[in-house]
């Protein structure tokens, strides 16, 4: 027992010291953040803060694994939104089935403001694959917190393709040659059933997730993936890989890059990838308007925030809130209503 | 750029981060219930404020400590800290009975250190090359590998090999439930909802060790005579330098495939512990001295689980592709400091890359000096009455098993599997095939299902690939020797 | 029979029913239509498989001798440890880890504890593990490292 409560003690003042130097820092950057952006909104979310009740910490939960670019935006989330609300923010990542785990925790989970699904458009997809019954009416919906710059469709440049018409023709001719990548029940599985359905005759397997669909592309094992261009853009720059069109809304184009949206290449292939926060069903609302309000604040006033999501995964500050983000969702859910997940 | 990298990593707030890492990845490997990766994803939120060298310097401190430290508990209570030291338990824990726990100690952290050095010169001279290897790996080489791997249980039934393989067989079956990963079959939740996501490896492991040992020691009281082996006089790491040479190819191959096994994505240090203390059983001139507390068992052991970390973080560094949950974690850690690892790596951050190898090659250090000190203080442990220590012990699993997902089923899974090592243990069946057929069912059943995909379910393209038809033959190799030998053994009893 | 024997073919029994369960709960497992058959076919192996080992391992056992255990089973220790955990594990979550864990230690050491050690001073010292261990590990994680922890009525 001794030997427990001495390294407990040296953990626990060992770990004071750290907290204590992190958060005079983390004070500096609010600073800096407020003087950056303007300094009213900021203060805003502060002053309020003694209406709510916030728990000590609380769970963002993110259907995704570590490391991804869902990952990714909930870190930098819970890092700017400890500083800004009177609750610790803590990210945790519960893999399964495709997300509804981690959906389906959040529903369930007590609305008290300890816990917040961090999650995108993949909830949809879990919703009309059959993989979850239940939708935003059983969440108290903050926000849409975030847009994806869109996936890339990329190949090994082993292929010899260097354009979409390019990959069409060649499915054309080849029907099921090509081993297209995707997941269960995830986006990238929708985008490959619209491909396929405007014509793209490829062979759709089963992959894995975003990293281990690099490796696969990569390894030659799978001819096409779709991958987020920040993952892939060193390999494009050595011409390993060569990235053909965007599934999202937008054109993508930044320092080099100008990759069509396949939508604008006149495919009817689309899917806007939009991540949210949303709260258990019941959660006071008073709680939510101030997360709300810190969550715009953020995406709309830190350029530290602004540049760290464009340089490292070329998104663009977005937000919408309660309605108009569901208003975003609906749209979504338009467009996946006609692809037929069974075939 | 080199020289550049490694001055980066020399001055005192690095070098206390990385202390703080290591003591905690200790704390956190000795203490059954909380991992490694536990650790990585608690304190990495700490890591923003810090440099980037800093926050990665202190993670993977974290990663070595975490690795190693699940030693300790193995040998001084026979319940692995962490999935990667489930083997040392086997001749560890009855080393320590025999009141060689020093010695156990000392050789258990000296071999980490040592595997860790092997995959530090691998992961900087060769990492470029090993990477590309690991890329040609598709499913049906995965696929190949992993029932290679699962032939292992042959070497580990002891002398009633259906035991063993039931036991395997049931790791395999259990590592099934839920929702199957392709293609979204519900298969074995009898309507439970909680099933759905299948059991994990963590509360099972707990229940096998921490839980199955507590319903053991009810069922058949303390032993009468505590431990009495309390001093700890010992030279250096308690092993000679003749045992050193005797063990040096065994700790080379251990250390092999330590590294070959954590680079491959989806298996590491659990799965490469279990394989190294099996062939080692298999080559070695006296196997059945194996799980009677021999310094092999705790060689192989732990050169190769710590060995896995380099070899996970090749791919990482190299392809920016992660191999295990904590190298996902880094991963994470990286980008949000802005740096996307990838083939550029090198050339666009070489420093960092630099510094992050100084600061493998320092953590190792400060792990072996950390852990060496400690022996002292851990073996106190062993003077604590048992029945003061294992109800702490519990509840600490009880906060690993509750804390890593936040669900109540995963504190039941931990329950429900100690009542099934309890009866395992108790009708000798062994643990080590469950544990082994539990990591590999669900890579051999994913690949095996993705591999029919690529091939438009043809089984016998599986065979085209030579690195995957070397590996079949070899699997059938070892089942016919098995049970070539096993028969063996048993006219040769019939006889007797 | 002894009962050792007993309780070797009672376990192999109760395998081959679990393998029968396994076995048929395979068989009904639906695929869907969604992208990747096969979600059945590992289940199906690994429940026949496990049906022929537990079949063989029961008919081995009645022909095999068994010597009787040497030690008897503390029956009564062993079922009240168990109870203990369940209700540990049931109250968790409504009551907390802190109070769970305190009730749950001072009941586990007096359980394991033998008679000749079962002192005055002992039951102090446990009592006293029994608050300051579960106190210090739920200050640790849940302040120090944001672990949460189930709070139950101490909310």
């Amino acid at each position: 027992m001794k030997k427990g409560r001495c390294l407990a003690a040296f953990l626990a003042a060992a770990m004071m010291v750290m907290t204590a130097g992190c958060s005079g820092s983390s004070q500096e950057a609010t600073k800096a953040a407020a003087q950056a952006g303007s300094g009213n909104e900021a203060q805003a979310g502060d002053s309020a803060a003694g209406d709510v009740k916030w728990p000590k910490n609380v769970e963002i939960i993110v259907p995704a694994s570590a490391g991804g670019d869902t990952d990714f935006n909930a870190r930098l989330f819970a890092q700017l939104l400890s500083e800004k609300l009177p609750a610790n923010f803590v990210v945790s990542n519960v893999n399964g089935n495709g997300g509804a785990t981690g959906t389906r925790q959040v529903k369930d989970a007590e609305a008290d403001g300890s816990s917040v699904l961090f999650y995108h458009s993949a909830f949809v997809v879990n919703q009309l694959c059959g993989a979850t019954d239940y939708g935003f009416d059983s969440y108290n919906f903050a926000c849409i917190a975030g847009q994806n710059a869109g996936n890339v469709v990329t190949v090994n440049s082993s292929l010899g393709i260097s354009s979409l018409q390019e990959l069409y023709d060649y499915t054309q001719a080849h029907p099921g040659e090509l081993k297209m990548a995707a997941q269960t029940g995830a986006t990238s599985y929708a985008v490959a059933m619209q491909m396929k359905q405007a014509g793209f005759d490829v062979n759709i397997v089963d992959a894995g997730s975003a990293s281990d669909r690099l490796a696969a592309l990569l390894g030659g094992h799978v001819d096409i993936i779709l991958a987020a261009y920040g993952s892939i853009k060193d390999y494009v720059s050595e011409g390993d890989l060569v990235p053909l069109a965007m599934d999202g809304k937008e054109d993508l184009t930044a320092e080099g890059v100008d990759l069509k949206a396949m939508q604008n290449l006149d495919y009817d292939i689309c899917l806007p990838f939009y991540y949210f926060f949303a709260f258990p069903a019941g959660t006071d609302d008073a709680l939510v308007d101030q997360f709300n309000a810190a969550v715009k604040d953020i995406v709309e006033n830190n350029t530290e925030y602004q540049d760290q999501i464009f340089s490292t995964y070329y998104q663009k500050p977005t937000y919408f809130e309660r309605q108009e983000g569901l208003d975003q969702y609906q749209e979504v859910y338009d467009l996946l209503e006609n692809v037929d997940f069974s075939a | 750029m080199a020289i550049e990298g490694l001055l980066s990593v020399l001055n005192p707030g690095c070098f206390a981060v990385m202390l703080l890492g290591t003591v905690i990845g200790i704390i956190f490997g000795s203490i059954p219930g909380l991992t490694s990766t536990m650790g990585v994803a608690l304190c990495l939120p700490l890591t923003f404020s810090m440099t980037p060298l800093n926050g990665i310097a202190m993670l993977v401190a974290l990663y070595v400590g975490g690795t190693s430290g699940g030693l300790i508990s193995a040998i001084l209570l026979k319940i692995p800290g962490t999935p990667s030291s489930v083997a040392t338990t086997f001749d560890g824990a009855p080393m320590a009975a025999k009141g060689e726990a020093g010695k156990a100690l000392g050789a258990g952290i000296l071999y980490s250190f040592i595997g860790t050095v092997f995959s530090i010169v691998a992961l900087i001279f060769i990492a470029p090359s090993l990477a590309k290897v690991a890329l040609k790996f598709g499913p049906y080489e995965f696929f190949a590998i992993c029932m290679f791997a699962l032939t292992m249980i042959g070497s580990m039934v002891g002398d009633n090999l259906l035991r063993g393989l039931m036991s395997g067989v049931a790791g395999v079956m259990f590592s099934l439930f839920g929702i199957a990963s392709i293609g979204g079959a519900e298969r074995f939740t009898f309507g439970i909802r909680d099933l759905e996501n299948g059991f994990d490896m963590l509360p099972v492991m707990i229940g096998l060790f921490a839980v199955a040992e507590i319903l053991k020691v009810a069922a058949d009281g303390l032993p009468v005579t505590q431990s009495t082996a309390l001093s700890c006089k010992m030279k250096g790491f308690g092993i000679t330098m003749k045992e050193f040479k005797e063990q040096s190819w065994n700790m080379v191959r251990s250390a092999l495939l330590g590294i070959g096994i954590g680079i491959l994505p989806g298996i590491g240090g659990a799965t490469s512990n279990i394989v190294a203390y099996s062939v080692a059983k298999q080559q070695s001139k006296y196997p059945e001295k194996f799980g009677t507390g021999i310094v092999d068992g705790i060689v192989a052991t732990e050169t190769s689980n710590n060995a896995s970390i380099g070899g996970a973080l090749i791919p990482l560094l190299t392809l920016g592709i992660p191999g295990d949950t904590v190298t996902a974690m880094l991963l994470g850690a990286l980008t949000l400091h802005g740096i996307t690892p990838g083939p550029l790596l090198f050339k666009n951050s070489g420093k960092l890359v630099y510094g992050i190898f100084a600061a493998f090659i320092i953590a190792t250090i400060m792990m072996l000096i950390v852990e060496y000190g400690g022996i002292k203080i851990f073996i106190k442990v062993l003077a604590v009455p048992k029945y003061i220590l294992l109800p702490v012990i519990l509840i600490l699993c009880v906060v690993g098993t509750y804390g890593t997902n936040h669900s109540m089923f995963d504190v039941w899974t931990s329950l429900i599997f100690g009542v099934i090592g309890y009866f395992m243990a108790e009708h000798k069946f062994p643990q080590a095939p469950m544990i082994l057929g539990f990591v590999l069912g669900p890579t051999i059943e994913e690949n095996l299902i993705r591999g029919l995909m690529y091939s438009n379910n043809n089984f016998w393209t599986f065979f085209t690939s030579p690195i995957a038809a070397a590996f079949m033959i070899f699997t059938m190799c070892m089942v016919a020797w098995t049970a070539y030998s096993q028969i063996k053994r048993g006219l040769a009893k019939q006889k007797a | 029979m002894n009962s050792k024997k007993l309780a070797d073919t009672v376990i192999n029994v109760f395998l081959v029913i679990v393998g029968v369960v396994f076995f048929i709960a395979s068989q009904k497992i639906e695929v869907g239509a969604a992208m990747g058959q096969g979600g059945d076919f590992m289940p199906k192996v690994c429940s026949t498989v496990w049906l022929i080992i537990s079949t063989l391992l029961l008919v081995f056992n009645i022909k095999a001798d068994i010597p009787p255990r040497a030690e008897a089973v503390r029956i009564k220790t062993f079922l009240a440890t168990l109870g203990l955990l369940l209700v540990y594990v049931i109250a968790l979550k409504p009551i907390g880890f802190v109070i769970c864990s305190m009730v749950y230690m001072f009941l586990q050491m007096l359980l394991f504890v033998p008679e000749d050690k079962r002192t005055k001073k002992n039951l102090i010292i446990f009592a006293v593990i029994s608050v300051v261990a579960p106190i210090a590990i739920n200050a640790l994680f849940v302040h120090v490292f944001s672990l949460i922890l189930p709070a139950g009525i101490l909310k």
